[in-house]
C-alpha cells in the first residue's frame, strides 16, 4: 500500500518543474456514493511535497476537508415544570455539514495565532455566524453547543498529529466520513506550512452524492411527497398481504 | 451489515432493525395487539428521529394489519358500515393530529410532544390493564365468574341525534358516536404512530357496544384506512416516512408474529394481559426518566437549510 502511494505520488511529482516549495495532491477518491450499504468511509488525502529541500527548515501539512455549509438551527433545553423542554434556540449560519481537520501536530505550533484566525483553521476558529441571540457569552454557548453536538456524530474532526510525512518529501492522512455524512461538495484544502509560514496550497473536490436507489427514494421523498406517501401506503399494503399469505401457508 | 436509511439519513444495523421487527412482532403475535404503541417507543430507544420513528411506524401498520382484515372480510367479521363511518371521523382526526404534529415539529417540540403523549397514553393503558388483570386473576383464583359486560350507549350517547342502524352490529345509534371515536383515535394515531387497536377495541365494546365477533375485524378494517391517510399526511407534512425502514421492520415482524402466536396459547388470557401492562409501563417508565434526567447535553442540532 505505502509502495503504491510512494510511487503514485512520485509520477505525480515528475509532471512538474519544482522551483521553490510545492504541492502535489490527490484524494484516493473523488466521488463518495451514499449507497444503501453505506456505513461510512475512510478518504485518503495523499501528495508529496516537491522542490528544493532544505533539511533545516520545519515542514508541517494541514489538511482541512470541508463539507457543504448548513443553517443549523441548536437549540437549549431548560427545566419547565420537572420535564427537560427545548426553551431557547439560535440559528447557525455558514455551519459546514462536515469538518474535518488533520495536521503534522498541534495547529498552535505550526502557525501564529493570527493566522489561524484569519484562515478559520480549527474548530473553535471556524467561520461561524450565530443568529438571533446579541449577547456574546451566548452566542458562544450556542457556538460551543453546535460544535460539540456535531463531534459527538463525529461530523466535526480535529486530529493534530494526524497527517504522517514521510522522510520529509511525501504526506498521507486518513479522514473518516462517517455514515451520517451529508451529500454535497466538500472542498479538501492542503496547506505546507514552512518554519510557521504558509507556503504552498492546493484544494480538491470531492463530491458526495447520495445515489441509486437511495438517492431515487431521497429526491421522491423531498420533491414529490404526496406521490412517495401514496406509494409508501401502495407498497407497505401490497408487501404485507404478500407477508401474511407467505406466513399462513407454513 | 449497516443498511443506510435515506429519509432517517443514519444507518442501521440490519439485523438489529429486523431483530426489532421480531420482538415487536413476537408481542403482538403472542398478546393479540397490533403493536405500534410498543414499535414507535422501540425505534426512538435505537437512535430512529421520533418524526421518522411515528410516520413510519403508521406506514408499517398499514402493512401489518392487511393479512388479518383480509382474514376477518372472509369470515364476516367486518361491519363494513360502522368502519366505513369510523374511517371518516379517523380521517377528520388524523388531518389534525397531522397537522398538529408538523406544526409542532417546526417549532421544535414535537419530539416533546410524541414523549408526553406516549408517557400519558401507556402509563394510563399500562395501570388500567395491571389493574384489570390483575382482578382477573384473582377472581379465576377464586372461582367467580367475571362481571356482565355493559351493552349499548348509556346515558346521554343515547340522546344524540343522527340515529343509523348498523345492521351487522345489530346496532340502533348516532352516527356522530362512531364519528367522533373514530376522530379522537385518529388524532391520537397520527401523534403517536399507532393504529389505535388498544382504544379503539374497548371504545368499541363498552362505548359503542358493538358485539364481539365483529370488533377485532372492523378495527383492523379501519386502521388500514386510517393508517395508510395518516402515512400520506405525514409523508407530505414532514417527509419522515422511512419506507425501507418499514420493509425491513415487516420481515421481522412477520416472522415474530408466527412464533408468538404459537407461543400466547400457552399463557393464560389474564396472565397475558398482566404481562404486556408491565411491557407497556416499563416503556413508559423509560420514556418519562428521558423526560425527566438532565440530559448529557442540553444543546441539540437540527439542520434547517442546505
Amino acid at each position: 500500500m505505502r509502495g503504491l502511494l510512494v510511487l503514485a505520488a512520485l509520477l505525480l511529482v515528475t509532471g512538474r518543474t519544482a522551483e521553490g516549495q510545492e504541492l502535489v495532491t490527490d484524494v484516493s477518491r473523488s466521488l463518495v456514493e451514499l449507497r444503501y450499504d453505506f456505513a461510512g468511509t475512510d478518504l485518503l488525502l495523499f501528495g508529496a511535497i516537491g522542490g528544493e529541500d532544505r533539511p533545516g527548515e520545519q515542514l508541517d501539512v494541514v489538511i482541512t476537508l470541508t463539507g457543504p455549509k448548513q443553517t443549523i438551527l441548536v437549540r437549549r433545553k431548560a427545566r419547565i415544570a420537572g420535564i427537560w423542554v427545548n426553551a431557547d434556540s439560535a440559528r447557525v449560519a455558514d455551519a459546514p455539514g462536515f469538518y474535518a481537520l488533520a495536521a503534522t501536530r498541534r495547529l498552535d505550533l505550526i502557525a501564529d495565532e493570527r493566522y489561524l484566525q484569519e484562515a478559520g483553521l480549527g474548530l473553535a476558529r471556524l467561520p461561524l455566524r450565530v443568529l438571533d441571540v446579541s449577547d456574546a457569552a451566548e452566542r458562544a454557548a450556542f457556538r460551543a453547543g453546535l460544535t460539540r453536538n456535531m463531534a459527538a456524530a463525529d461530523l466535526y474532526q480535529q486530529r493534530e498529529g494526524a497527517v504522517r510525512l514521510l522522510e520529509r518529501r511525501l504526506f498521507r492522512a486518513d479522514i473518516r466520513l462517517p455514515s451520517n455524512v451529508p451529500a454535497g461538495v466538500f472542498l479538501a484544502d492542503i496547506r505546507l506550512f514552512v518554519d510557521g509560514r504558509m507556503a504552498a496550497e492546493r484544494t480538491l473536490d470531492i463530491h458526495v452524492d447520495k445515489t441509486g436507489f437511495e438517492r431515487t427514494v431521497y429526491l421522491l421523498a423531498t420533491r414529490a411527497p404526496l406521490l412517495y406517501g401514496v406509494s409508501a401506503v401502495f407498497i407497505a399494503l401490497f408487501s404485507g398481504w404478500i407477508a401474511g399469505m407467505i406466513a399462513t401457508r407454513r | 451489515m449497516a443498511l443506510y436509511l435515506p429519509i432517517a439519513e443514519m444507518s442501521l444495523n440490519v439485523f438489529l432493525v429486523i431483530g426489532l421487527g421480531a420482538v415487536v412482532g413476537f408481542l403482538s403475535g403472542m398478546f393479540g395487539v397490533g403493536g405500534g404503541f410498543l414499535m414507535t417507543p422501540f425505534l426512538i430507544f435505537i437512535g430512529v428521529p421520533p418524526t421518522v420513528a411515528v410516520a413510519t411506524g403508521a406506514n408499517l401498520i398499514s402493512a401489518s394489519s392487511v393479512s388479518g382484515a383480509i382474514a376477518h372480510f372472509r369470515r364476516d367479521g367486518i361491519d363494513v358500515k360502522m368502519g366505513t363511518v369510523l374511517i371518516v371521523g379517523g380521517a377528520v382526526g388524523s388531518v389534525v393530529g397531522a397537522w398538529l404534529f408538523a406544526y409542532l415539529e417546526s417549532i421544535g417540540q414535537v419530539d416533546l410532544l410524541i414523549s408526553l403523549a406516549y408517557v400519558v397514553f401507556l402509563g394510563t393503558l399500562g395501570v388500567l390493564m395491571l389493574r384489570e388483570s390483575v382482578a382477573a386473576l384473582l377472581r379465576s383464583r377464586r372461582g367467580n365468574p367475571p362481571p356482565p359486560r355493559r351493552r349499548q350507549p348509556r346515558g346521554w350517547l343515547r340522546a344524540l341525534p343522527f340515529k343509523t342502524r348498523f345492521r351487522t352490529s345489530r346496532l340502533y345509534i348516532s352516527v356522530l358516536l362512531p364519528l367522533g371515536v373514530g376522530a379522537v383515535v385518529g388524532v391520537l394515531a397520527a401523534i403517536l404512530g399507532v393504529g389505535g387497536g388498544f382504544i379503539m377495541i374497548p371504545a368499541m365494546i363498552y362505548i359503542l357496544g358493538m358485539p364481539t365477533n365483529v370488533v377485532v375485524g372492523t378495527s383492523l378494517y379501519q386502521i388500514i384506512f386510517v393508517t395508510a391517510i395518516i402515512t400520506v399526511l405525514h409523508a407530505v407534512g414532514t417527509q419522515s416516512v422511512d419506507v425501507i425502514l418499514t420493509l425491513l421492520l415487516l420481515t421481522g415482524a412477520v416472522i415474530g408474529a408466527q412464533a408468538g402466536a404459537r407461543y400466547g396459547l400457552r399463557l393464560k388470557a389474564e396472565q397475558l394481559r398482566a404481562l404486556l401492562s408491565l411491557i407497556v409501563l416499563g416503556v413508559c417508565v423509560r420514556m418519562a426518566l428521558d423526560l425527566a434526567l438532565e440530559p448529557e447535553d442540553l444543546y441539540s442540532i437540527a439542520v434547517v437549510a442546505k
